[in-house]
């Protein structure tokens, strides 16, 4: 780390922690812009609050318009819908909240297995406006916050900050001279890490299954639901990815859950992204450029 | 890792292997070939030359050290069979093209060795002949870390059988990335129903 100071600003935002350093002291105005900026974002994707874009949606049928910033959420998720097979999608909404993963927190499971809707049978995107054919129950979890961190990136940018850190609790971006070194949290045990990756001008996301974790020891669920069986997957405990945006690296997390090995032979050409992951047998298993540092 | 992971795992890089063998093979300038069929050993002149590739990457081709040290009996030589340890019998690869009926059927394993900055690394590399047509190659990295294992990574993916923890106080960090940190909500509801099943 620079010796220069930092400024960092730690808040709670759409159910997580954040924390976003910068080498120049930010106004109030400047923080409260952030903050305004967080809110929108929340107001629009949150399925958490009922005053929420998609909590309207989840109440359709109908035409809805989106805020000019869905437009590249949308297109990268049709992206992953196709790169998964289907498998990560916007439509897990419903089975996540089936399974209890609900605006109350039920966090109890539903009898019956959740099914999630074909994308084309339920909604189409044009570039503004969501048109559904019936209620459904959006879920940008696998890379909105990813794309949260780096539109606040960008407003840092356009505010003359050009060295920073936006943590958004598993979604980094850094901007600057330095390289930060990223401990890769053991997915077994927080207390440790099992890899170090360096991350300069580039964005990392980190997901796993450990965390936001429920059930019981019948059936432990987790938020990373497979649509096709209506289950939380088992095979992948967690993923790293670095890319050059938060929203591929987050979105590319969740995938790599479900991608095969040709798949995740196209990440590097088609996306950028370089990656690691650890199986449930404790392997890991990570791609060609990875730039970190597995312990072994 | 222990070899039946590696195995394992192996068998699982398979359709990666083979598409990356041409390219390997063009970049691992070094082996000795071990014929695992004993019908083939007079044949292990390499089916080298057959695989010069255009495509092997410049920065990825490894420097080339003494082939002597490359035995296909190393631990981390990977026979096909149990013959490949016994059937010895090794040749310099040779860049002449081949003739045809050259060689004679078989699969033929041949692991190179270089030096790195991060040590000496191996290619494992399994070619299937038959009527001196190559039907399956197949190629394995042995690096054991450091940018060697990127260079090597270029054909496949990297695996380790078991990864291993340190603690975080002992390893320095600026972040740690795992698992999102969850607040509010999500929390005290998980607080809320422990209690409830305490209750």
């Amino acid at each position: 780390m620079h010796s220069h100071s930092r400024r960092r600003l730690e808040f709670e935002a759409i159910g997580t922690h954040w924390q976003i350093d910068t080498d120049l002291q930010l106004t109030t105005d400047q923080w409260s812009a952030i903050d305004q900026r967080i809110e929108e974002f929340d107001r629009t994707w949150s399925r958490f609050r009922s005053d929420s874009l998609v909590s309207k949606v989840a109440a359709g049928p109908g035409s809805f318009a989106f805020p000019p910033d869905a437009g590249p959420l949308f297109a990268f998720y049709r992206r992953l819908y196709e790169l998964t097979g289907g498998a990560v999608t916007p439509l897990i909404g419903g089975a996540l909240e089936h399974l209890g993963y609900d605006a109350e927190y039920r966090l109890s499971a539903l009898p019956g297995r959740p099914t999630t809707p074909d994308w084309d049978a339920v909604m189409t995107w044009d570039g503004n406006t969501l048109d559904t054919a019936g209620p459904v129950v959006l879920d940008v979890g696998a890379a909105g916050k990813g794309y949260l961190v780096d539109i606040i990136g960008e407003l840092l940018l356009s505010m003359g900050v050009t060295t920073y850190v936006v943590d958004g609790s598993g979604d980094l971006a850094h901007r600057g001279p330095d390289v930060l070194r990223v401990g890769m949290e053991h997915p077994a045990d927080p207390s440790k890490v099992i890899g170090v990756v360096p991350l300069g001008n580039a964005c990392l996301a980190a997901s796993a299954a450990n965390r936001r974790a429920w059930g019981s020891p019948d059936r432990a669920l987790h938020h990373i639901v497979d649509p096709a069986s209506g289950d939380p997957v088992g095979d992948v405990v967690a993923t790293w990815v670095v890319a050059h945006s938060a929203m591929v690296a987050d979105g590319l997390a969740t995938a790599l859950f479900f991608l095969e090995p040709a798949a995740r032979g196209t990440l590097e050409s088609d996306f950028g992204a370089r990656w690691a992951r650890v199986t449930s047998a404790g392997a890991a298993q990570w791609s060609p450029q990875f730039e970190g540092e597995l312990f072994r | 890792m222990t070899g039946i992971q590696q195995k394992s795992q192996r068998r699982q890089r398979r359709l990666f292997a083979a598409i990356a063998g041409w390219a390997l093979l063009g970049a691992a300038s070094t082996g000795i070939v071990a014929c695992t069929n004993a019908a083939a050993q007079e044949a292990t002149s390499s089916a080298h030359s057959a695989a010069t590739s255009n495509s092997a990457p410049s920065s990825t081709a490894p420097t080339s050290t003494s082939s002597s040290s490359a035995s296909a009996s190393t631990s981390s030589a990977a026979p096909t069979s149990s013959e490949a340890a016994a059937s010895s019998s090794t040749a310099e690869p040779t860049n002449t093209a081949a003739a045809a009926g050259t060689y004679a059927d078989g699969t033929y394993t041949a692991t190179g060795s270089y030096s790195s900055p991060g040590g000496t690394e191996t290619i494992s590399i399994s070619l299937t002949l038959s009527d001196d047509v190559i039907t399956a190659a197949t190629a394995e990295g042995e690096a054991t870390g450091g940018p060697s294992s990127q260079y090597q990574g270029e054909f496949e993916e990297n695996f380790a059988a078991l990864i291993v923890g340190k603690d975080i106080d002992d390893v320095s960090l600026d972040k740690v990335a795992g698992s999102s940190l969850t607040s509010g909500g999500f929390n005290a509801a998980v607080e809320t129903i422990k209690s409830d099943a305490l209750a």
